[in-house]
């Protein structure tokens, strides 16, 4: 039995230097996937519901429409902005709901609920034009247009006495505004546009207009008076 | 269950039976190897849970020994030991980038992940033996402290938009350890003998970083909690005399 004795850290070596091989022998291989989504909604529709402040009866709608044809692209007809119009009362304050709709669906979708559950990666952003201030919304280059009824430039002259104001924000760290509920305040009698853009910044999100792209873009044309 | 009951019943049970005709201890050293199995949330591949590890079984290997006070059978063990838990695996990217995709409302999502679930633990704690010369089975639970090699990076980027990406870095934390079991000794001689082990693990979830995390949207893991059970085949070298 004494013949093991001291041979203990030999017997060791072998199990030991195998271990070492097994370790750096180790499979590391990195590995990449891409996912697609399974489906995506459309927007095909906004909605904005005006209520005065001070008066919840005074209230107005104004829709914005743009319908797709069985490849999801724009029809040829164009958007719909007939009903794109609202008139506001001067030096007036206005709590605003925005909504969405996909018309594409049947039943229609309801666009509004789905960004208000990702709120965190959405941003609605509102530009009144003409404007003396600087732009929110860059002004669209090369072969973009501004949606109609908005004409391309932008009209300039009196600015539209049009203050807008995010109340909603997100759940994020600091939280950001989303814009699904706003508050416009009116100034002087004025006449002009509204443009609402709908950004979509999965995981870009910082408050600001630039990072992601665009989900729904949409024109008013509006009368403070 | 059942192997629940079974575990604690031998634990329990054993000892008592045993204990009548235990011979002396003596103190050993050894050194065992085999299989890790991640188990729990460590083990799960659910992408909706932010502490699934999507760990799999790997390899373990142990330096490990016990000096019983005065060839009773109460001791004091110590066991330094390395696991390897594995990979991400494409089904496991898949899945995660769904989660991403879904989360985030893109088109797709590209996951990568490289690295492996790597810890060394250095536990140290009592241990109880019996059972004749031959033949010893010997309960031990050990606690201290688990090093992080690393955990399995993953780097996701939405669309083609490369400032959208972000990653879950590599962990190499270093937390609390445990680990309880069983250990069967059978000995060819007075200073050779083979041991067969099954031990729970465990730790204090290890935390993980995550950079350009801009928006609190998707999964997003920032603790990994770290089971396994391993079972493992080893020899066990007796020191001092007779």
């Amino acid at each position: 039995m004494t013949a093991f004795r001291n041979r203990p850290a030999r017997l060791l070596t072998g199990p030991a230097l195998l271990l070492a091989l097994g370790l750096l022998a180790g499979c590391n291989k990195d590995e990449e996937v891409v996912a697609p989504s399974v489906a995506n909604e459309a927007i095909t529709t906004m909605t904005l519901t005006v209520t005065n402040a001070a008066n919840a009866s005074d209230t107005q709608t104004a829709t914005w429409e743009q319908l797709l044809d069985a490849q999801g692209n724009p029809v040829a007809s164009g958007p719909n902005y007939s009903q794109a119009n609202l008139t506001l009362k001067a030096n007036t304050t206005y709590n605003v709901a925005v909504g969405l709709l996909d018309k594409t669906q049947t039943p229609t979708f309801n666009v509004g609920e789905e960004i208000q559950e990702r709120a965190n990666i959405h941003s609605f952003f509102f530009q009144p034009l003409p404007t003396s201030q600087a732009l929110v919304i860059p002004a669209p280059t090369g072969a973009d247009t501004y949606p109609l009824p908005i004409p391309t430039p932008a009209p300039t002259g009196n600015p539209l006495n049009l203050t807008v104001n995010r109340t909603d924000r997100d759940t994020n760290n600091p939280a950001l505004p989303v814009g699904l509920s706003d508050q416009f305040v009116t100034g002087a009698a004025s006449t002009g546009y509204l443009r609402v853009v709908l950004r979509h910044q999965p995981n870009v999100k910082d408050g600001t207009y630039a990072p992601g792209s665009t989900d729904f873009d949409a024109g008013f044309k509006v009368a403070v008076q | 269950m059942k192997i629940n009951v079974l575990t604690l019943s031998l634990a329990l049970g054993l000892p008592l039976a045993a204990l009548a005709q235990s011979a002396p201890n003596k103190s050993y050293f050894g050194i065992n190897a085999g299989a890790s199995y991640a188990t729990g949330t460590f083990r799960s591949t659910d992408a909706e849970n932010e502490q699934a590890g999507f760990a799999k079984t790997g390899f373990h290997v142990a330096l490990d020994g016990a000096h019983f006070f005065g060839g009773g059978p109460l001791g004091l063990a110590g066991q330094v030991a390395f696991s390897d838990n594995g990979r991400l695996l494409a089904d496991d990217l898949a899945k995660l980038g769904a989660a991403y995709t879904e989360a985030f409302d893109v088109d797709y999502s590209t996951v990568r992940a490289s690295g492996r679930y790597r810890r060394l633990t250095a536990l140290v704690g009592p241990t109880f033996m019996f059972g004749p010369q031959k033949f010893k089975v010997e309960v031990r639970g050990l606690a201290g402290v688990q090093q992080l090699l690393g955990t399995p990076e993953i780097t996701v980027q939405l669309e083609d938009n490369p400032a959208t990406t972000f990653t879950q870095r590599s962990s190499h934390s270093l937390t609390f350890g445990y680990a309880a079991g069983l250990g069967l000794h059978y000995y060819f001689s007075d200073r050779l003998g083979l041991v067969a082990r099954g031990e729970f693990q465990g730790s204090s979830p290890a935390t993980i970083h995550n950079d350009n995390r801009t928006t609190a949207t998707g999964r997003l893991s920032e603790k990994q909690p770290i089971t396994a059970f391993t079972s493992t085949l080893g020899l066990a070298f007796t020191l001092g005399g007779k």
